[in-house]
């Protein structure tokens, strides 16, 4: 019973490694999703669907697929089986390559709300990253885009000043520049976080009762004597020895074992 | 002891051999009265130490029956087990606790016993179990120990007898489960199909240095061409731009345009004036109203061309002729022609320094 789903697993894992195709794999998942959906009214018949939609989602990631439609379908299958670490890692996923998505924050907001935080204190509890409805989200490539075509209309229109003298061609070319200037700024700043992601990646509990402790080993004393549950969030920052050390979401600071934790890697 | 007695004696030991069955009236011994002389004493040593007792004492047999035989696991069965002397009892037994029985233990939740004993009659007595099967794999209620000790054998290490019930077959249903729904929300239902779940994108990375220097150096480059092409493409247009860059060019041109209104003698005037005016802050010239002369001095100095100086040092005289002649002189020119001189004298003049002067 308990090796049962490392076997599910290994199953797809081989089936899927060896002769499906992407597209194979694609319908297997969505048949196991739509069988676990037609069964959601018993939860024990329609969790092992929905886990191994999950395991074909996943193993197109694995393949490379990559997009927020997989991941939100990833992250509802995991969700569904009541699998919340690997939800939540998948819903990051999908909004760091769509982060206006809608339904992926609407997603992880559901998923962070099955979260066991403490009682008393903010241990691990994120704060809201949402950003407010009313600012507009532009991809970098849209950034870039815009930056490039200002600077070439600024230089376009002080070169033409030059010729003309007309000053409302120089106050545009200036305009132009100094928003050339507020883009790559924006920019600037969204390399730096993604920079940032990439060297402390995201770090999720996979299992309940986990202490943070002040070492990498378990003769270290517990940080905090209240444990972590699945799902809380935090980023790597260094690792050794099997151990992980991570920053909460809310800023406090420990080792876990790194069994004991999904770490977000590509 | 005679022959008699002797006889009797064997039958007791066949029958203390027999004893064991669940059918112990077939081996009755014919005395009717106990061996034992202590009657209602039941000794400790030689009782069974891994079977409960039932500490009864008499010569009993036991039956075990159960209801019903076909149920699903988990839900209750009724176990009745029915004790009976077969001769006068010396101890009544007590309710056997089946939960020290290790098959009953393992195989079945034992309820609490909730009723006493149902003595039917002074020689039967009832036990009623309430029994749940843990789980479908039970496939028979075990076989039940009745410990009990037996007086009227006449062997007292043989004295405690067990009699084992026949095992009951049970067929056990798979239990009825609790239909429990999937909980999320609505969303997370509803799968997105279709082929862009197999796009693969690739996560946006900052472009190059090499770009970046492309990105920012083709635009000015572009200017620069797009600059000489239209001074080649347009000269009049480039000379126009040149005269405009000179603040007090525009200034002296736009001004000279305004003096239209004025009379002859006065306009003369202040056509010379705005010249030397913008004399005065094109050349640095410190004259507020030249003569010819003096201009061409000035010119000299700097190394302008004899057709410009001869040009401005013509207007002046202009100007000079204009403002003290005679109204009636012929050679009086107009105020249109001094302005019209004056303002070529100017673009020529801004046409000539541009390259040697500041703008």
């Amino acid at each position: 019973m308990f090796y049962a789903p490392l076997l599910t697993a290994l199953l797809l894992h081989a089936e899927s490694g060896a002769t499906l195709t992407d597209h194979e794999l694609l319908e297997r998942a969505e048949a196991e999703f739509q069988e676990g959906v037609h069964l959601r009214l018993s939860r024990d018949q329609a969790r092992p669907h929905f886990r191994n939609a999950a395991g074909y989602f996943d193993a197109l990631r694995q393949r490379g697929v990559c997009n927020p439609v997989l991941y939100r379908n990833l992250g509802n299958a995991y969700l569904l089986a009541e699998d919340l670490p690997h939800a939540i890692l998948s819903y990051h996923r999908g909004l760091h390559l769509a982060p206006n998505d809608r339904d992926l924050h609407e997603s992880l907001a559901e998923a962070r709300q099955r979260v066991v935080y403490p009682a008393s204190g903010g241990l691990g509890r994120p704060r809201s990253d949402d950003p407010p409805p009313w600012l507009p989200y532009l991809h970098s490539d849209g950034l870039m885009f815009a930056a490039g075509a200002c600077y070439l209309v600024g230089c376009l229109s002080l070169t033409r000043w030059w010729m003309v003298r007309c000053g409302r061609l120089l106050v545009a070319g200036l305009l132009a520049l100094l928003l050339v200037g507020i883009l790559l700024g924006w920019l600037i700043i969204r390399i730096e976080a993604q920079n940032e992601r990439a060297a402390h990646p995201l770090v999720v509990i996979a299992r309940d009762g986990v202490l943070l402790r002040r070492g990498n080993s378990m003769a270290f004393p517990p940080r905090y004597d209240t444990p972590l549950y699945r799902g809380v969030e935090g980023r790597l920052l260094f690792e050794r020895d099997g151990w992980v050390q991570m920053e909460l979401s809310s800023g406090e600071i420990g080792w876990v074992p790194q069994e004991t934790v999904l770490v977000d890697r590509p | 002891m005679s022959w008699t007695r002797l006889v009797l004696m064997m039958g007791l030991l066949i029958g203390m051999v027999e004893g064991s069955d669940a059918s112990p009236a077939s081996a009755l011994p014919t005395p009717q009265t106990p061996a034992s002389s202590e009657g209602e004493d039941v000794p400790v040593v030689g009782r069974p130490v891994d079977l409960p007792f039932s500490e009864a004492s008499g010569w009993f047999e036991v039956q075990a029956h159960a209801e019903p035989t076909t149920v699903q696991a988990e839900r209750p069965l009724t176990l009745t087990l029915t004790v009976r002397a077969v001769r006068p009892p010396r101890r009544p037994p007590q309710r056997l606790d089946l939960r020290q029985l290790p098959d009953f233990a393992e195989l079945f939740y034992i309820e609490e016993a909730d009723e006493e004993a149902a003595q039917l009659n002074a020689h039967t007595w009832k036990f009623t179990y309430r029994l749940r099967p843990r789980r479908t794999e039970v496939s028979e209620i075990p076989s039940v120990p009745f410990v009990y000790f037996n007086p009227y054998l006449l062997t007292a290490s043989k004295g405690f007898q067990v009699l084992y019930t026949d095992p009951i077959p049970l067929h056990v249903l798979p239990p009825e489960t609790v239909q429990v729904p999937v909980q999320g929300p609505e969303s997370a239902f509803v799968l997105t199909t279709g082929p862009s779940v197999l796009e693969r994108r690739v996560p946006w990375r900052p472009p190059g240095l090499g770009v970046i220097g492309v990105v920012l150096l083709v635009p000015p480059l572009g200017c620069i061409v797009w600059y000489f092409l239209w001074q080649r493409l347009y000269p009049d247009a480039t000379r126009l731009a040149r005269q405009r860059r000179s603040h007090a060019a525009r200034r002296a041109l736009q001004a000279l345009r305004t003096a239209e209104q004025l009379d002859v003698k006065a306009g003369a005037a202040q056509t010379a004036a705005l010249v030397a005016d913008y004399f005065q802050q094109r050349l640095d010239w410190a004259i507020a109203e030249p003569t010819p002369r003096e201009v061409a001095l000035l010119f000299a100095q700097h190394h302008f061309s004899l057709a410009l100086t001869e040009q401005a040092v013509c207007f002046f005289q202009a100007c000079d002729c204009a403002r003290f002649l005679p109204s009636d002189d012929a050679t009086r020119p107009s105020l249109m022609e001094l302005q019209n001189a004056a303002m070529r004298l100017i673009l020529t003049m801004e046409e000539e320094t541009c390259s040697t002067l500041p703008s």
